[in-house]
C-alpha cells in the first residue's frame, strides 16, 4: 500500500508542478518549439523542442553502440564461453553496475572530452558525442544482462535440432537462438533505452549542457535531465523556470512509463506464446 | 559424397568463415569489455592515489585555499545511507514477504508488482524534483540530510522489496510444508524458517542496494542539499548533508580552490573503492552463504 501512496504522490506532485508553465506558453510551444531563453529579461522563451530532441538523439544513439556490444557480450556468456564468461565476465558486469553515475561522468570529462577535443579542433570537448559514448557504457550491463536471460530460457532442443541439420554454430544463433529470445532481448533494449533516458548526472558532466537542436556530434548540447539538475538551482530567482522544469520532469515520468507498459505487453505476448 | 556439388561446398565455406568471423566478434565484444573496466578502474585509481591519505579522507573541504578533504563529506554519505536503509528495510521486508508469502494472486497484488516495477524505474533526477517539492518545501525543512534519506527511500524501497520477495521465493516449498506440518502458525515459519533461511540472500541484496545508494547524487542534489562548506559532522538529521557523490558533482562548479580537480580525482576515487567493496563483500558473504547451506 505504502508503496502505491508513493509512487502516485510522485506522480501528483510532479504532475501539478508540471502544469504551471502552460500559463507562458502553450504545450504544443513548449514541446515543438526550439526557442529556450529562460533567462531573457524581456520575454523568456520556453520551446523545449532542441532538449527533447537532445535526450532522444542521445539516447538513440547510445542504444545503437550499446546492443551490439551487449548481444555480443550475452552470447558470450551464455553460448561461446559459458564457464570463462560467468567466472570473468558476469562480475565485471556487477561491477560496472555498481560504479556510481558521477564518477562515470568525471572519468568523461577527463578522459574522453579530452580526446574529443584533440580530434574535433573545437569548443571544449563537451559535446552530443562524449554524451552517447559514456551512455552507452552505462546501458552495457543492462542490456547484456537481461539478453543473456533471454538466450538462456531458449530450449535447448532447438539449438540441438539447428546443429543436428549441420547448422554452424552462428547460424544457429542467427537462424534459432536470437529469433527465439527476441521478446527478451527486446525486453533488455527498451529498459536499456529507460535507464539511458533517466541518466542525469554523467550526461550533464560531458554534454556542455547548451539547450538547442542537437546537430553536431561535436558540438555541445542538452538533455531533459541536464537542464533540470543544472537550472533547479535557480528555481528561487526564477519561478517560470522552474515550472518548466517539472514540466520536463514530467515528459521524463510519461516516458518511462510509456517504456514500462512497453515491457509489460512485451512479456505478455511472450508468455502466450 | 567424395564429388560434392560446386555451389553446396562454397556455400558450406563461406558459412563456416561467416561463423569463425562472427565468433570472433563475441568474443572481441567480451575482451573489450573486461578491458573497459580494467581500463575505467585502473586510471581512476592512479588519477587519486596521490589524493589518497588520511588527511584527505577526514579533514573538511576549504573554500579558497588549497589542501582541503572530504570528512564531512563521506561522513554525510554513510549517515544518509544508514538513516535511508532504516526506514526503507522495515517497509521493504514487510512488504516483500506480503508479496511472496501472503498475498492472495488478485488484480490489487498485480497492480502492486507493476507499482513496484514503474518505482523502479523512475528517474532518479525526478526523484529529485519530487523530494525538493516534499521533503524541502511542503515540510519547511530546507534542505537536510533526512530529506536526502527520504529521497533515497524512494529509489530503494523497489529494490528492498523485489530482494526480499525473491529470497522467499526461491526456498523450497518443503521448508513451508515441514513447519506447517509440525503446526506452525504462517507468521511462526516465516519468522523462525523462512526469514532465517533467506538471510543470506538478504544481506546480499542490502549490500547491493547500500552500493547503489552510495554512489546516487541526482536525487540527492536538491534535497540533502550541495552546500559543501555546510557540511559538519553532526548528528542531526535536520542538518544539510553533502554526500561524496553529489561532492564530485558541484564542488568543481562552485569552488575556487586551485586543487578542486585533485580534489575530484580523489573523491573519484574514493567513491569507486567504497563501491567496489560493497561488490566484493556482497559476493563473498553470498559464497559463504551458499557453502553454508549446501555444506560444502
Amino acid at each position: 500500500m505504502f508503496l502505491v501512496v508513493v509512487l502516485l504522490s510522485v506522480y501528483v506532485f510532479v504532475g501539478i508542478g508540471s502544469l504551471n508553465i502552460f500559463k507562458h506558453v502553450s504545450p504544443w510551444h513548449f514541446l515543438l518549439v526550439d526557442q529556450w531563453t529562460p533567462y531573457a529579461s524581456t520575454n523568456p522563451d520556453f520551446g523545449a523542442a532542441g532538449i527533447i530532441l537532445g535526450s532522444l538523439a542521445v539516447v538513440g544513439m547510445a542504444i545503437l553502440i550499446a546492443t551490439p556490444f551487449s548481444l555480443g557480450a550475452a552470447l558470450f556468456l551464455e553460448e561461446t564461453n559459458k564457464q570463462l564468461g560467468e567466472r570473468v565476465l558476469r562480475p565485471v558486469l556487477e561491477v560496472f553496475v555498481g560504479i556510481p553515475s558521477v564518477v562515470y561522468g568525471w572519468l568523461g570529462l577527463t578522459a574522453l572530452v579530452p580526446v574529443i577535443r584533440g580530434i574535433s579542433h573545437e569548443g571544449s570537448g563537451q559535446s552530443l558525442l562524449a554524451a552517447t559514448l559514456v551512455l552507452s557504457i552505462m546501458i552495457v550491463p543492462t542490456v547484456t544482462t537481461l539478453s543473456a536471460d533471454a538466450i538462456r530460457n531458449v530450449p535447448t532442443a532447438l539449438a540441438e535440432a539447428s546443429y543436428a541439420l549441420g547448422a554452424t554454430r552462428w547460424q544457429t544463433i542467427w537462424r534459432t537462438i536470437l529469433p527465439a529470445a527476441r521478446a527478451g532481448i527486446t525486453t533488455g533494449i527498451v529498459l536499456g533505452i529507460a535507464r539511458a533516458l533517466g541518466e542525469a548526472l554523467a550526461v550533464a558532466m560531458v554534454i556542455g549542457n547548451i539547450p538547442g537542436l542537437p546537430t553536431h556530434l561535436f558540438g555541445p548540447a542538452a538533455t531533459m535531465t541536464t537542464v533540470i539538475s543544472a537550472d533547479l538551482a535557480s528555481r528561487a530567482l526564477n519561478p517560470v523556470l522552474n515550472d518548466a522544469l517539472y514540466t520536463l520532469g514530467m515528459l521524463l515520468l510519461l516516458l518511462s512509463l510509456a517504456l514500462i507498459l512497453i515491457i509489460r505487453y512485451l512479456s505478455r505476448g511472450f508468455q502466450a506464446k | 559424397m567424395s564429388v560434392q556439388a560446386g555451389p553446396a561446398r562454397r556455400a558450406r565455406n563461406s558459412a563456416r568463415v561467416v561463423d569463425a568471423v562472427m565468433t570472433l566478434a563475441i568474443r572481441g565484444s567480451a575482451v573489450f569489455l573486461v578491458g573497459m573496466l580494467a581500463f575505467i578502474v585502473i586510471r581512476l585509481i592512479l588519477a587519486g592515489l596521490p589524493e589518497l591519505n588520511l588527511h584527505f579522507i577526514t579533514s573538511p573541504p576549504k573554500a579558497l585555499d588549497p589542501g582541503g578533504g572530504i570528512g564531512p563529506q563521506l561522513f554525510n554519505s554513510v549517515y544518509v545511507l544508514v538513516l535511508s536503509l532504516l526506514i526503507t528495510a522495515p517497509i521493504g521486508l514487510a512488504a516483500g514477504v506480503y508479496l511472496a508469502e501472503l498475498a492472495p494472486d488478485n488484480r490489487f497484488t498485480q497492480a502492486l508488482s507493476v507499482a513496484t516495477e514503474t518505482l523502479a524505474t523512475l528517474p532518479s533526477i525526478v526523484v529529485g524534483l519530487f523530494g525538493l517539492l516534499v521533503f524541502v518545501e511542503l515540510t519547511h525543512w530546507s534542505f537536510t540530510r533526512l530529506g536526502g534519506a527520504l529521497a533515497l527511500t524512494v529509489i530503494n524501497l523497489p529494490y528492498a522489496v523485489r530482494v526480499t520477495e525473491d529470497a522467499l521465493r526461491a526456498l523450497p516449498d518443503s521448508l513451508r510444508e515441514g513447519s506447517l506440518g509440525v503446526g506452525a502458525t504462517r507468521w511462526q515459519t516465516i519468522r523462525k524458517v523462512l526469514l532465517p533461511a533467506a538471510l543470506p540472500s538478504l544481506i546480499t541484496g542490502l549490500i547491493l542496494i547500500s552500493g547503489r545508494a552510495f554512489g546516487e547524487a541526482a536525487a540527492l542534489l536538491y534535497t540533502a542539499g550541495q552546500a559543501a562548506l555546510r557540511a559538519h559532522l553532526t548528528l542531526d538529521p535536520f542538518a544539510p548533508g553533502e554526500t561524496l557523490a553529489v561532492h564530485l558533482f558541484s564542488y568543481r562548479q562552485d569552488a575556487s580552490v586551485p586543487d578542486v580537480n585533485q580534489i575530484a580525482d580523489g573523491t573519484a576515487a574514493v567513491l569507486l573503492i567504497v563501491v567496489l567493496a560493497f561488490n566484493v563483500g556482497a559476493r563473498f558473504l553470498g559464497r559463504v552463504a551458499v557453502r553454508r547451506v549446501t555444506g560444502k
